[in-house]
């Protein structure tokens, strides 16, 4: 049987020499093999109380976003009220300095940064996939001239970058979104690039390859599910980090702008008149608890479902 | 002399890489002020001086901006050569000027946060990897998730509420006190400054304004060291000479010190270069709240302005010092380690 062989693949990252086995596991073996692998994960995942929270907190604000107008106790535009109305009474976390309800401009401000950070990831990830599998496949110049401009990129720190890019496209939601495109996509391809090597030179891969696997059955069977886990996992952490780069762009104020109902421009808002706290402190607390969700749900993925690419991400 | 001569390779190919790495910088900022919509002088004069005919045509002069793009391109890079990172529209005055005053500022800021972040970071990074799956580790988990998730500007305020406007335990906004004149100017950096005129009073009042923003700047860090620490002691605990040290019956706390810190110091020092980096990032969003006039501060305040020169200057320098502090970082990592030289 083949289980000598399977259980050294899950053991050591390394193939087995060349003739050492009398029987080859078959491709379908080494399927049901990595199914099992990634149900144990699973289940592991639900084990886990922090990513249970994380799904739990991350549940609420997307339930909150989807009913926000039934949810919501007013208009998140509505300057019905006295200004700086402190939290209690009929608003549970006050008034800005409009008179509009803190609380439903928070519910309605979860309709502004997720949709938005799942658009700027989406959108890195794929170029990052295109530019990350051919600087991985070509190699050589190709490889090497593609490199050498994420690292041009990676040479700032993404906000001062994407600070540059949004003041000269002219500040607005939607520009802010395609300057973090901008700075997000290298970071991105370097780690797709490096899943693709090292998922290239998998056991599983080079197993259905010597089987006589045809080169389009390994990339759809082997390797795109692999390839589009590890991603995925990568994905949910990037998230977290642009949220929280697109709220410090509209709280520098080249993001949102008024009266938008986005959280980071509800901060600043509030950065000026510190003594009415809650204008500025509950918006931080959404954003605080939504890039926590993620993370709890990301972090937890990585280390369970898949550990390799918890090293990719660390280099 | 055969490994005397590597070094050196290693060195001048590791430069080559940091100067071109500058000039993709420099070009990509370049093609970023071209994507200016509109009319390009009154984005970057202002509206109301792009209308004086004069300074328009000094703009138009200095810029180059009735030449070809490619003839501008060199105007813009032979500018920075020279160490002329443009006009302020915000000042009025030379970028390099105000850089020069915000610089040790910043930099004052930075090493208080970076000592912060590395003491806690590697403290508490080592008791996670030592308490592995235990109650510690599960509380330090729960504090670094914490600490990269949080918005850094929005701590900063919470901070100055708390600390400085309701306890009132620590003085508030700005470098120094009112009324405190600030020390005789040798490094730029107040506390530094402070103890070399021996004036005590003045170090510890500049000392107790960078405590608030340097916690705060250090807290994202911190998680990133934390978490570094870990698994680098957690790899070092699982390696013969430690299972042999520990099969000798030497003490634990020798063997901390002597085999798994000292082992696991090497991949620390990498992330330091990635520290820096975090903490001139956070400062764009943390210094403007404290009023603390440093490089973070001028470009929060290019930002609001819209000032492309001030914010183009002051993001390549800020890609030099990146740059820089990776250069130094790989060339010690180098020394460290000379397999490194080779790949």
């Amino acid at each position: 049987m083949s289980v000598p062989l399977l259980s050294r693949l899950s053991r050591e990252g390394r193939a087995p020499a060349v003739g050492s086995e009398p029987t080859l596991p078959s491709a379908e073996d080494l399927r049901a093999h990595l199914d099992k692998q990634v149900r144990i994960a699973g289940r592991g995942f639900w084990k886990q109380p922090l990513a249970v929270a994380g799904v739990i907190i991350l549940g609420l604000w997307l339930v909150a976003g989807v009913f926000a107008p039934w949810i919501a106790p007013y208009d998140p535009l509505a300057q019905d009220a006295a200004r700086f109305l402190p939290p209690g009474g009929d608003h549970l976390m006050g008034t800005d300095s409009l008179g509009r309800d803190v609380l439903s401009r928070i519910i309605h401000g979860v309709r502004i940064t997720v949709p938005y950070a799942v658009i700027i990831v989406a959108v890195s990830t794929a170029i990052a996939l295109v530019v990350g599998s051919i600087a991985a496949y070509a190699g050589g110049w190709v490889d090497e001239v593609l490199m050498r401009i994420t690292d041009i990129f990676l040479a700032l720190p993404s906000i001062v970058l994407a600070m540059i890019v949004a003041a000269a496209i002219g500040p607005g939601l939607e520009n802010a979104v395609i300057a973090i495109i901008i700075v997000a996509w290298p970071p991105m391809t370097r780690i797709v690039r490096s899943l693709v090597l090292s998922i290239r030179s998998r056991d599983y891969v080079t197993a259905s390859r010597l089987l006589g696997a045809s080169s389009s059955r390994t990339l759809v069977v082997d390797f795109g599910p692999n390839l589009i886990g590890s991603v995925v996992v990568v994905a949910m952490i990037e998230i977290s980090q642009r949220i929280l780069l697109l709220a410090a762009l509209s709280f520098l104020g080249l993001g949102a702008q008024e009266p938008t109902p986005e959280w980071g421009r509800m901060v600043s808002d509030g950065a000026a008149i510190l003594d009415r706290w809650w204008v500025a402190t509950f918006p931080g607390l959404a954003i605080l608890t939504v890039v926590l969700a993620f993370n709890l749900i990301g972090d937890t993925l990585r280390d369970t479902v898949d550990p390799q690419v918890s090293k990719q991400v660390k280099e | 002399m055969g490994v005397r001569s590597s070094f050196w390779l290693f060195v001048i190919k590791r430069l080559g890489i940091s100067v071109f790495l500058l000039w993709g910088v420099a070009t990509i900022m370049f093609l970023a002020a071209r994507l200016v919509p509109g009319d390009v002088i009154s984005v970057m004069l202002g509206e109301e001086a792009a209308a004086d005919p004069v300074a328009r045509q000094a703009m138009i002069e200095r810029f180059g901006l009735d030449r070809p793009v490619p003839e501008q391109y060199y105007l813009h890079m032979t500018n920075l050569v020279q160490g002329d990172f443009g006009i302020s529209m915000r000042t009025r005055g030379p970028v390099a000027d105000e850089l020069a005053r915000a610089v040790p500022a910043s930099l004052e800021l930075g090493i208080l946060a970076g000592l912060i972040s590395a003491i806690l970071g590697i403290f508490l990074g080592t008791l996670s990897a030592l308490q592995r799956g235990k109650l510690a580790d599960q509380l330090i988990r729960v504090v670094t998730v914490t600490g990269i998730s949080v918005p850094l500007f929005w701590l900063a305020l919470v901070a100055l509420y708390v600390f400085s406007f309701k306890l009132q335990m620590f003085p508030g906004i700005g470098r120094l006190s009112p009324g405190v004149a600030p020390p005789p100017t040798a490094t730029g950096m107040y506390t530094i400054d402070a103890l070399l005129a021996g004036q005590l009073g003045t170090f510890a009042d500049a000392f107790m304004h960078l405590l608030i923003p340097g916690a705060v700047l250090a807290v994202f860090t911190m998680t990133l060291i934390t978490r570094f620490t870990r698994s680098a002691v957690l790899e070092v605990l699982n390696e013969d000479y430690v299972r042999t040290a520990r099969a000798k019956g030497l003490t634990s706390v020798r063997i901390l010190f002597a085999h798994v810190l000292r082992a696991a110091f090497v991949p620390i020092v990498t992330v330091i270069g990635i520290m820096f980096g975090a903490v001139l990032a956070g400062a764009v969003l943390v210094e403007e709240i404290f009023n603390f006039p440093g490089i973070g501060q001028m470009m929060f305040r290019s930002a609001v302005f819209l000032d492309m020169p001030g914010m183009i200057g002051i993001g390549l320098v800020v890609a030099v010092i990146y740059v820089g502090i990776s250069f130094v970082t790989d060339i010690l990592y180098g020394v460290i380690d000379p397999r490194i030289r080779v790949s």
